[in-house]
């Protein structure tokens, strides 16, 4: 099978790889800056490379013409991101092949593909029966290269033309808390009633060495954080991951399910979220978290 | 459940629910707690056009269906299960299309475009000290003077007292006196709508006063005595003499709304229940829902709940083939078994349900912040007599039924 | 003046899903379906376009008018000036390649469009697949995922959140957008919006008049998703109780960090 990779940032390569570990054939990179190939490079046989400083869709479209013009993949893998999804999805325009997002599970069946994919707001997952050429998004999280593998790749460039949409970017605040990478994620949700009490979480985070994010409301509509976990926001998967007043909507744990362990923290006993908790408990935040910083703090 | 509801009902459902959970969910709490409807939401509710959703569009109303109403405070009562703001909307419905009914273009085209716009308040005010259920002994009286009304006497009980008083434009009543004689009787009635502010300026020999009550804690009641208090005559309701049958007919349309809105917010209390009881785990991590007389209550309550459900979406229908259709086989007094049947059991069973869940909710249902006990103070307000006392309504299936000569012995 | 197409789906309530307790299979009847969450937010986008410079805003869904002709009307009553219903039963199983040749098709035949604004991404399913796959059949410019679209002096500027930061983006019709569920918050149709609608009427075509082929996803089965938890849940109503539980979960804490 011949395969090209949408990798959007170095993060990316170890799940695209490991979706595809176990299905021979030739595995390709289609990546929009010079840094990302050269280390692509280094682990896939071939990669494209459309030198494309800020992304830009009708940009990238044309690169991905130029691209199919010289290589006819059987499979495009892409993560389920906001670019991820619209390179795909370019792909199936321009190629006429069938694609899925959102999936969490890859088999081979002779000469087609058995996909499993969250349907439902992640509620429920699917298995469908797909031929390739095909277009698969994966859900962050859910796959691992095992072998790393040394590939004597080339990179091969693509001449990219002159976008006509103006574009202007502005890179996401690099700040230490960084909830997409970090091993304990503390969250906060409705159950929090002021900003001021966002401290809080952010001590707990810290002292746990990790990041802290929110539920939607919190973000969307107080303005307490610049993103969200779930479905509309962010997916994280860390070790750990601490809900603290969150009722456990479909919407929120779609991005927070695949964390390995759940613990929360929420006064109503009947909420969602502890049918998915590890670890629970039933009370009043503003008393367990203090407690919790207090032990912490003891050692 | 099953009832077959037009297209536009369904999304006329939906957008009260959107506007309802946007706008109502996140304060009703709050509402309750600090007894008072943010003029902003009411505000709001007006511009979504939830108010005189019944009375036509002449009239600055909007139009619709009584079903709709009846929808809208079902909705809004799911919301709020305290039902202040539903109740605050139904009063604004069921009464200004009384007045459409009735009223003179004049007061009508004055009034109902500033109650659509919820810059006035329209309600009732029959009750006085002597018992509300006994309309025909009410002791306030007017007298005609030229071109004007002179009113005199006191009502208590009146929902909205606070309201007309602060609104912008202020507001009234749909208000009873007697006319020909001070004498107990139907025949010496007249109906008339009462503003005490109207336009933003209070009207002398208006004395208002405000009482304090245990639930729906968002709408004001009070009472107030009328001192030589003037009416135009324009705002006579109706023919002289005839306001006890005019208001008849009101109470039948106020009495579905009422209804409605016990609905929505049983249902409400119904719904934390499912979840309570689903998750709650006793004796050895049994959920409470597995046992037998759990959930055979359930059954029971939400089968009478239903029952007032179909009871009231029938009368609402009835209210319209009388009222928009016009339909020829029809009478006012054809409405009142089926309305007293939606305003016999709904209310009762709201109360049921809540005293039920209350229960099932053991300890933590008596804490302030399970918020159920509101949703009780606030339905049960509706087995006591707003709007008509049950044990009237029972009188009125019963004279119906059996005839009026068989019961008044 | 512009006319704007704006495709709508018919989406499953997935706060409301219920699932077969014996299969783990989607009971799909209980579950209630209205427009999309950010398909409303398009239609709410083209509309306060309408609205400032005046136009047509033209709906399109693909279904039964026995399923979807409340939803349409429900489009109507917001404020759309006209709709079309692509009709057949399999709507819930057609796969993604026919959609996009159902929407060229009909493009081609009632266009052209000046902006086609479209949810970014479904409520029940979120792919978010057919934006871009339809914008580069269309061969027309494309953005997807915006948070905040502006069309002022014949210009649009759409701001995007991606996962690196944000992007802002000019240009100017004929382009596919496809906005999120952040973008506005959606007017409420009023009860005389609502009575208006219920006199319009909208154009039915049938799948067929439109594509040759109708390709349909294959599907095995769909159950819950459940990833296995412990569950071990602390009430702590006393003092005792909360120490128990801080020392278990402290210790799974420190274990993690
Ligand atoms: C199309 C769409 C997309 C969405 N996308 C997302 C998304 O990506 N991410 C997301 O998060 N949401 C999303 N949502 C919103 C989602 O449906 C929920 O509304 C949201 O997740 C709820 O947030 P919450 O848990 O913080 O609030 P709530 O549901 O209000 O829960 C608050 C919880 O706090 C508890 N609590 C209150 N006080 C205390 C206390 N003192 N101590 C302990 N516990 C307390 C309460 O018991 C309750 O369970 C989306 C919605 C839609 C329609
Ligand atoms: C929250 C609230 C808001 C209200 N708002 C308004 C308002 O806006 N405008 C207004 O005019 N009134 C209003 N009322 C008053 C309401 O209409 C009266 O409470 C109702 O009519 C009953 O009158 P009453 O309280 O005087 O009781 P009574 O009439 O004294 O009745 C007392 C009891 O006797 C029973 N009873 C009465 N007659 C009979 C009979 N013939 N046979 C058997 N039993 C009988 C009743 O069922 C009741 O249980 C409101 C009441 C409440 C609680």
């Amino acid at each position: 099978m011949k395969i090209l990779a949408y990798i959007p940032d170095e993060d990316w390569i170890e799940q695209i790889l490991g979706a595809v570990e176990d299905i021979e054939g030739e595995l390709t990179a289609f990546v929009l800056n010079e840094k990302l190939a050269e280390t692509a490079v280094k682990r896939f046989d071939k990669v494209y490379l459309a030198k494309i400083e800020r992304f830009e869709l009708n940009t990238v479209r044309e690169a991905v013409k130029q691209v199919l013009k010289e290589y006819n993949p059987d499979i495009l893998l892409a993560p389920s991101t906001n670019k991820g999804r619209a390179v795909a999805g370019t792909f199936m325009g321009l190629t006429d092949a069938a694609g899925v997002s959102d999936v969490i599970r890859i088999e081979l069946e002779g000469e087609s593909m058995v996909l499993e994919r969250l349907v439902y707001g992640g509620t429920a997952k699917a298995r469908l029966k797909m031929h390739p050429p095909l277009s698969i998004c994966i859900s962050p999280g859910y796959f691992k290269m095992e072998n790393v593998l040394d590939k004597p790749g080339e990179v091969i460039e693509v001449n990219v033309s002159m976008p006509d949409v103006e574009t202007v970017f502005k890179p996401r605040e690099v700040s230490e808390n960084d909830p997409t990478k970090a091993d304990v994620v503390v969250a906060a949700g409705r159950g929090v009633k002021d900003e001021k009490d966002m401290e809080m979480i952010k001590e707990l985070a810290k002292a746990l060495g990790g990041a802290w994010s929110v539920t939607r409301p919190l973000a969307a509509d107080y303005g307490w954080a610049d993103s969200w976990i779930g479905i509309s926001g962010i997916v994280v998967s860390p070790k750990i991951y601490i809900a603290v007043g969150i009722s456990g909507q479909p919407h929120h744990m779609m991005g927070a399910r695949n964390s390995k362990i759940i613990i929360s923290i929420n006064k109503d006993p009947n909420a969602p979220i502890f049918e998915e908790t590890d670890y629970g408990i039933v009370g009043d935040l503003y008393k367990v978290i203090p407690k919790i910083l207090e032990k912490l703090r003891e050692g | 459940m099953y009832f077959e509801f037009t297209e536009d009902e369904e999304i006329f459902r939906e957008s009260v629910e959107e506007f309802s959970r946007r706008y109502i969910e996140p304060i009703w709490v709050d509402i309750d707690e600090k007894n008072t409807i943010p003029f902003d939401l009411i505000k709001k509710m007006g511009e979504q056009g939830l108010f005189a959703i019944p009375v036509s569009e002449e009239y600055g109303g909007m139009g619709g269906s009584f079903m709709m109403t009846t929808i809208a405070a079902e909705v809004i009562a799911y919301y709020d299960p305290a039902v202040a703001i539903a109740v605050y909307m139904l009063l604004n419905n069921g009464w200004p299309m009384a007045l459409d009914l009735y009223g003179t273009d004049e007061a009508k085209g004055e009034i109902l475009p500033k109650v659509a716009s919820g810059d006035a308040f329209f309600g009732i005010a029959s009750t006085e000290s002597h018992g509300g259920s006994d309309v025909a002994g009410i002791k306030s009286f007017a007298k005609k003077e030229g071109d004007v009304w002179i009113a005199n006497g006191e009502k208590v009980f009146i929902s909205g007292v606070r309201e007309v008083q602060e609104l912008p434009a202020g507001g009234g009543w749909f208000y009873l006196a007697k006319t020909g004689s001070l004498d107990w009787g139907h025949r010496n009635i007249t109906a008339f709508a009462l503003l005490p502010k109207w336009n933003g300026e209070l009207k002398n020999g208006f004395k208002p006063t405000l009482y304090e009550e245990i639930g729906r804690g968002g709408l004001s009641s009070g009472g107030f005595i009328l001192e030589d208090f003037e009416i135009e005559d324009k705002y006579r309701i109706g023919e002289e003499n005839k306001g006890f049958y005019y208001v008849l007919e009101g109470f039948n349309i106020a009495r579905i709304l009422v209804a409605a809105a016990c609905l929505g917010s049983a249902q409400w209390a119904l719904d934390q229940a499912a979840e309570w009881l689903k998750n709650r785990k006793l004796f050895n991590g049994r959920r409470l829902s597995s046992f037998q007389g759990i959930h055979f209550r359930y059954a029971e309550l939400y089968a009478e709940l239903e029952a007032a459900r179909l009871f009231t979406y029938r009368a609402a229908r009835l209210v319209d083939k009388l009222y928009m259709e016009k339909d020829p086989t029809l009478k006012p007094r054809d409405l009142n078994i089926p309305v007293a049947l939606a305003k016999l059991k709904a209310p009762e069973a709201a109360v049921r349900i809540y005293e039920e869940v209350l229960k099932w909710y053991g300890a933590y249902g008596y804490m302030k912040e399970s918020n159920i006990y509101r949703g009780w103070l606030g339905t049960f307000s509706y087995v006591i007599g707003a709007e008509g006392a049950q044990n009237i309504m029972r009188l009125i299936i019963a004279r119906d039924l059996l005839g009026g000569e068989y019961i008044r012995e | 003046m512009m006319k704007i197409l704006v495709p709508i789906k018919l989406c499953y309530d997935v706060g409301q899903m219920k699932f077969d307790s014996n299969t783990g299979e989607p009971i799909l009847d209980a579950v209630p379906r209205s427009m999309g969450e950010a398909d409303r937010c398009a239609l709410e986008e083209a509309l306060k376009i309408k609205d400032s410079i005046g136009g047509e805003v033209v709906v399109v869904t693909i279904g039964e008018a026995r399923t979807h002709s409340k939803m349409l009307r429900d489009a109507f009553a917001m404020g759309a000036t006209g709709g079309y219903l692509v009709s057949t039963g399999d709507y819930d199983k057609i796969d993604l390649n026919t959609v996009t040749m159902i929407f060229k098709a009909l493009v081609e035949a009632t266009g052209p469009y000046d902006l086609i604004i479209m949810g970014a991404g479904s409520t029940d399913t979120h792919s978010s697949l057919l934006p871009p796959m339809l914008g580069a059949k269309l061969g027309i410019k494309t953005v997807v995922g915006i948070d905040k679209l502006e069309y002022a002096d014949g210009e649009i500027t759409a701001v995007c959140t991606y996962g690196d930061g944000s992007y802002t983006y000019k240009l100017k019709p004929p382009a596919l957008l496809s906005v999120t569920s952040e973008a506005n918050l959606p007017r409420i149709p009023t009860i005389k919006d609502i009575l208006r609608a219920k006199k319009m009427k909208f154009e039915e075509l049938s799948v067929e008049s439109l594509v040759e082929n109708i390709g349909k996803v294959d599907v095995l089965g769909i159950e819950k998703y459940i990833v296995p938890r412990k569950k071990l849940i602390w009430e702590v109503d006393s003092e005792d109780k909360l120490a128990e539980a801080l020392e278990n979960i402290l210790s799974v804490l420190r274990e993690g960090v």
